[in-house]
């Protein structure tokens, strides 16, 4: 039986991947606020990346100080192999899921 | 998005506001989130850079201050549980050393005893006159000779009866005058129906009462001293002689001396404070006196000055400003000598400085000086700061029983300002509990202190508020103080070397404690040779043979003109007890030195 994610996790989660190396809580925010269109708040995202680091999907570490933060160092997130498994399946599943789905959107119109 | 995407340069950054940025730093440092400080910076900058600083600003603040209510409760609910830790340890602490403490903490007590009577006298002494409703705008009037140099010697305080009316027609700045008969009346004796009793008091004038308030139970202060042969009473003169019965009206009978007045009382009030000059049983009208053919005299000349003037200025007039007056008023009611120029002087003496500063050659009241007030209070910080000392020196040298606590602290991620404020919370608890074993000894010690300063100070004088304040900032302050040095000792041991039983830490250096052990020496010896000097003076003026044999002697005082004439015979009664072995009579005691110089003719036995 897999452990499902919350919706919020996983966009958090795909949106850790695909930014491989550099992926911290500011970019992770924008990229999510550009995508959803909706504005989201640091809170939540600092959460459900505590939240995924805890459960053991992501692990995180510190870089170099930068010059350009005013000398503090960001903290990187990235999927562990847990993590990816994780992300996989629950893929698998969506598409099952959503199979055939063209005729929603010619439904909704 | 990589790294090179994410470059800025650093000249066109936009960094939030101080203040703002200051206080997230300080939510996130101890919770080691470094990264969200910095997160913020950059969200900042790309807010400011689309929508402009003012909105980015208030972003961020906004994020600031919605993060505070979480971090102070957190915050705080730690806090406390420390507390909750520190006072548990100290409590242990105390008791794992119970000798150690109790010589500590009594040590600390017995100097804040001292510190705090002494503290408790000066401010009685310096509250003299003081509750009197217009006291700041009173003022006694002080006249002197000046001679040919202008200069006065020494003022004198009894002025004549004229100068009060005077200076109250002629200056719009005085309110008000009044005057009391400068010689207190010690032997008077009232008596009513069957009550005989001695009562001390002087006479006063009509406006006595209004310029010194002094509330009144019974009568009107507007009133009460108009007539002659009328008198104001205490209250427990009141009681001493009329006992239950209602004093207003009644006709008492006043001897004193030569004089005989059949008076009726217009007026009652409360006894007066201890803290005042003007100490009275009662207050005879000065109409009695000017009544009276033999003593009328004194009223009406400038020659004759038997009585204490009071004035009373109007609200914001200045003293200064009314004695700049004082020499044209002169010139304009003394005749000028042709010979001399004009010799008299008058000047303003504040009511509020006579207890302290006032040393005329006739007061009504023993005066304190002001210099033994700063002294008494010299002497009291330097006890203080003995009892400081040696807290410190004690709590130093105990330090390495507790390295071990301070190196599982400091390892298990205490920082050093944790520890220091851990110190010196422990030592303000030791002063705190220093202060209450102080206030029981205050109240053991206070029977004698009040016997050897003849000061009346109650316990309840030592239990009110301000006093307790006193007491709560003395122990608060010295606790501060005296436990910087250990505090700041304890809290510096290096984990690893006390773990490892290495504590021999070079960082105390030793030539502090030194010093301030000397310093401690010093001034202890100091004050127990003054101690020991002054004890020895005292037995020396007690002791000293005066020619003639001190024990079981006593004196009785006559009062009256009637005794004076019985003395053979009351002289004969005494003989008569066989306890009695002799008995003299003289017209002043050897002890009292007050002579009048009277005209002594020497014939020589021609008769020249």
């Amino acid at each position: 039986m897999t452990n499902l994610l919350t919706q919020t996790e996983e966009m958090i989660m795909v949106t850790v991947w695909s930014f491989q190396n550099s992926a911290y809580c500011v970019p992770i925010r924008n990229h999510l606020n550009k995508i959803s269109k909706k504005e989201w708040s640091l809170g939540a995202v600092y959460d459900s990346l505590e939240r995924l680091e805890r459960k053991g999907y992501l692990m995180s570490n510190m870089s170099e100080p930068s010059g350009e933060r005013g000398g503090r160092s960001k903290r990187l997130f990235k999927l562990t192999a847990a993590g990816k498994k994780t992300l996989v399946q629950i893929r698998r599943i969506q598409e099952t899921l959503w199979m055939g789905i063209e005729d929603l959107e010619k439904e909704s119109r | 998005m990589n790294n090179r995407k994410a470059k800025r340069s650093v000249r066109g950054k936009k960094t939030p506001p101080q203040p703002a940025r200051w206080l997230l730093h300080r939510i996130h440092r101890d919770n080691g989130h470094y990264s969200h400080v910095g997160d913020f910076e950059e969200i900042y900058h790309d807010m400011a850079v689309a929508k402009g600083r003012p909105k980015a600003s208030a972003w961020y603040w906004r994020q600031v201050l919605r993060s505070l209510p979480g971090y102070l409760s957190n915050n705080l609910y730690w806090r406390l549980a420390m507390l909750k830790n520190y006072f548990i340890m100290s409590l242990r602490n105390i008791f794992k050393n119970k000798w150690f403490s109790f010589i500590n903490i009594a040590g600390l007590a017995v100097g804040m005893a001292c510190f705090l009577l002494i503290v408790a006298y000066v401010r009685h002494e310096f509250s003299y006159d003081r509750f009197f409703e217009k006291g700041d705008r009173i003022h006694r009037l002080l006249i002197g000779d000046a001679d040919i140099q202008g200069r006065v010697e020494s003022f004198d305080s009894n002025t004549p009866y004229v100068l009060a009316p005077l200076l109250k027609e002629e200056f719009p700045e005085i309110a008000n005058t009044c005057r009391i008969y400068s010689v207190t009346r010690n032997n008077a004796v009232l008596q009513w129906e069957k009550n005989v009793h001695f009562a001390g008091g002087t006479y006063a004038d009509t406006q006595f009462l209004n310029v010194f308030r002094y509330p009144l139970l019974a009568g009107s202060a507007v009133n009460a001293l108009e007539e002659p042969n009328t008198m104001v009473i205490t209250r427990s003169l009141a009681e001493k002689i009329f006992g239950t019965t209602d004093p207003f009206h009644q006709i008492i009978t006043y001897r004193e001396g030569s004089r005989t007045y059949d008076v009726k009382v217009t007026g009652m009030i409360a006894d007066p404070p201890q803290n005042s000059h003007l100490q009275f049983d009662f207050l005879l009208s000065t109409q009695t006196q000017e009544a009276d053919e033999r003593w009328k005299f004194q009223f009406n000349t400038w020659n004759v000055g038997n009585f204490i003037t009071y004035i009373e200025l109007s609200p914001g007039t200045s003293a200064a400003d009314v004695e700049a007056k004082f020499p044209d008023f002169i010139k304009k009611h003394r005749a000028v000598d042709e010979k001399d120029i004009n010799k008299t002087r008058i000047s303003l003496q504040p009511l509020q400085d006579i207890h302290l500063r006032s040393n005329l050659s006739r007061e009504r009241a023993t005066n304190n000086e002001i210099r033994y007030i700063y002294l008494f209070g010299t002497i009291a910080v330097i006890i203080l700061l003995i009892a400081g000392i040696n807290y410190m020196n004690l709590t130093t040298a105990r330090s390495t029983t507790r390295a071990r606590e301070i190196g599982i602290r400091k390892v298990t991620g205490a920082n050093h300002r944790q520890l220091f404020r851990q110190f010196i919370g422990e030592s303000v608890f030791t002063a705190l509990l220093a202060a209450a074993l102080a206030v029981g000894l205050i109240h053991l010690f206070l029977v004698p202190f009040r016997k050897i300063l003849a000061v009346d100070l109650k316990p309840g004088d030592l239990l009110n508020p301000s006093q307790l304040l006193i007491i709560f900032a003395t122990a608060l302050t010295i606790g501060i103080l005296a436990g910087i040095y250990p505090a700041f000792v304890l809290s510096s041991f290096q984990p690893v070397r006390v773990l490892r039983k290495d504590i021999t830490s070079g960082r105390r250096s030793p030539w502090i404690r030194s010093v301030l052990v000397v310093l401690q020496f010093s001034a202890s010896i100091v004050l127990l040779i003054g101690t020991i000097v002054i004890s020895r003076q005292m037995k020396f003026i007690q002791k000293q043979d005066l020619g003639y044999d001190r024990e079981h002697v006593v004196i009785l005082p006559l009062r009256e003109a009637e005794g004076r004439k019985n003395a053979p015979l009351i002289k004969k009664e005494l003989l008569q007890h066989p306890e009695i072995q002799d008995v003299s009579v003289s017209s002043g005691m050897p002890l009292n030195i007050r002579s009048t110089l009277m005209g002594v003719k020497i014939t020589n036995d021609e008769g020249n």
